[in-house]
């Protein structure tokens, strides 16, 4: 019992970390999203610059999802998610597997490959992009997005198939499975939980996605991070920025907490 | 019936097959033994198909089995670690090979049933094998072995995992199994114990080479070279 009670306590510093820095900034957030617009150039616009204190009003939720203009936005970020994520996953696993499958030299030698990327400045790297594809779009920054994600994706996926000992293959070879089967049957599912991680990561992320749509996309693939980044800097209106976050905040809440549902019941 | 004809095998540099030759008789129990290192693993699994041979070839039942995959040998490898499926239940690892083969469910699950209760598995049919003991494994490998009526039976280290009194009755059930299935089968092992006690005859491998096959009588009455004899532990 005193064991225990002294345990938790070395939580205490962790948890003070995630009160301030996580929990209590949400809840600025949220209660930020639950203002009146500010006043931007009546008389009282120094006061009520970026919101209206004292008040409360969902208006600003009623906006985004009423709205064609959000709820484009939002259809289009949660796409733009999927997409980036099927693709990570897809690319991902190949990359990962010929990692399951190297030497352990050519393993050591794929990895460096895989995370040497992370090593470049993220601008750097996302003009670098701007500069290989030329006209802005969809795809490119569907590709920034997947080239941002890969490396986690591919060290996540990696860590499951290693935990497949290869005998069970050879077992299933030797039982008359072929080497398609045998990877369907033996290898694929018991890396499914793994490559569910890796999903969840990969969709959490790109939902957030600012950078790829903003530098390397049209108007038309801005996503609700760049909203809220319009909302926060240009047109000053933070109540209408804090309630989009708390939105995408939501549609967070919803892929996360199914695939780790799913995660679960497999594992 | 097993044959090896003058199969070798390198890896780079290292010479893990050199010329060897063995018949395994049908229903004949024959235990490779070796230090470790000495090439028994590799021989096994160019049996089973899994290390290409790069000269002499491999035959199995009479047909030459040199440049199948496992898939075609249809042998019976129980692995050192078991190599069980662990997201599948007892039942559906011993079916899995019959179900490779396209064997409708009704008759495949009536098969892994009579086997599993041939190896004294019957009643785990669905646990998971991280549910089971270590000999409790071991015995299910063995079932998904045979379930497939495989024609040669290949038994990697298969008690190396186990306690000694385990290992003893495993060792003897093992045997009295490949009688009764009359299948032609290679154990290898680095216990001598083991091989003598268990096996029609005992290959000495030493070196990628079999240096001395015969009855445990032969060869600790009639060493071919010092070698076997220290390995066996008769020099002092």
């Amino acid at each position: 019992m005193k064991e225990s009670q002294s345990n938790r306590w070395l939580a205490a510093p962790a948890a003070a970390l995630w009160a301030v820095g996580v929990a209590l900034p949400l809840l600025l957030v949220l209660r930020m999203s639950l203002y009146f617009r500010g006043d931007v150039s009546g008389p009282r616009q120094f006061e009520t610059l970026f919101f209206e204190p004292g008040t409360w009003t969902l208006a600003n939720f009623a906006k985004i999802l009423t709205e064609p203009f959000y709820l484009g936005t939002l259809s289009f970020t949660v796409r733009l998610a999927l997409t980036t994520t099927l693709l990570t996953l897809t690319l991902g696993y190949v990359v990962a597997y010929a990692i399951y499958r190297a030497t352990p030299v050519g393993k050591v030698v794929l990895i460096v490959l895989v995370i040497l990327p992370k090593f470049t400045n993220i601008l750097v790297f996302v003009y670098g992009l701007k500069m290989i594809f030329g006209p802005s779009g969809f795809w490119p920054v569907v590709a920034g997005e997947v080239l941002m994600l890969l490396p986690y994706a591919v060290l996540t996926i990696a860590a499951a198939l290693e935990a497949v000992p290869f005998s069970l293959v050879e077992a299933a070879r030797g039982l008359g499975a072929s080497a398609s089967q045998a990877f369907w049957r033996i290898t694929f599912p018991l890396s499914l939980p793994g490559t569910i991680a890796a999903a969840t990561l990969a969709i959490l992320w790109s939902l957030g996605a600012f950078l790829s749509p903003y530098l390397l996309g049209q108007p038309a693939e801005y996503t609700i991070s760049v909203e809220v980044d319009r909302q926060t800097n240009h047109d000053l209106n933070w109540a209408l920025a804090a309630a989009l976050n708390v939105v995408l905040l939501g549609v967070m809440a919803v892929f996360g907490y199914s695939l780790t549902a799913i995660r679960r019941r497999l594992a | 019936m097993i044959e090896l004809v003058d199969i070798s095998k390198s890896f780079g540099d290292v010479i893990a097959l050199q010329d060897v030759s063995l018949t395994v008789a049908p229903g004949e129990f024959v235990a490779v033994l070796g230090p470790s290192g000495c090439g028994k693993t590799t021989l096994l699994r160019a049996i089973g198909g899994y290390v290409p041979v790069d000269r002499g070839s491999v035959w199995l039942s009479g047909t030459d089995v040199t440049a199948s995959p496992p898939e075609a040998r249809r042998v019976g490898m129980v692995f050192q670690d078991y190599a069980l499926f662990p997201h599948m239940t007892v039942l559906e690892n011993v079916e899995f090979g019959l179900k490779m083969r396209g064997e409708d469910k009704a008759s495949r699950q009536d098969k892994a049933r009579s086997v599993l209760a041939l190896t004294g598995m019957d009643g785990t049919e669905q646990r998971r094998p991280a549910e089971l003991s270590g000999g409790q494994q071991q015995r299910v490998a063995v079932a998904r072995a045979i379930a497939h009526e495989p024609s040669a039976l290949l038994l990697d280290e298969p008690l190396a995992n186990l306690d000694r009194n385990i290992r003893l009755r495993l060792r003897d059930e093992l045997r009295a199994l490949q009688q009764r299935l009359k299948l032609p089968t290679i154990l290898v092992t680095h216990d001598q114990e083991e091989a003598l006690g268990i096996a029609d005859r005992t290959a000495i491998m030493n070196r990628g080479r079999i240096v001395q096959i015969g009855g445990a009588f032969d060869l600790t009455m009639h060493p071919a070279e010092p070698f076997v004899s220290e390995f066996l532990g008769l020099t002092e």
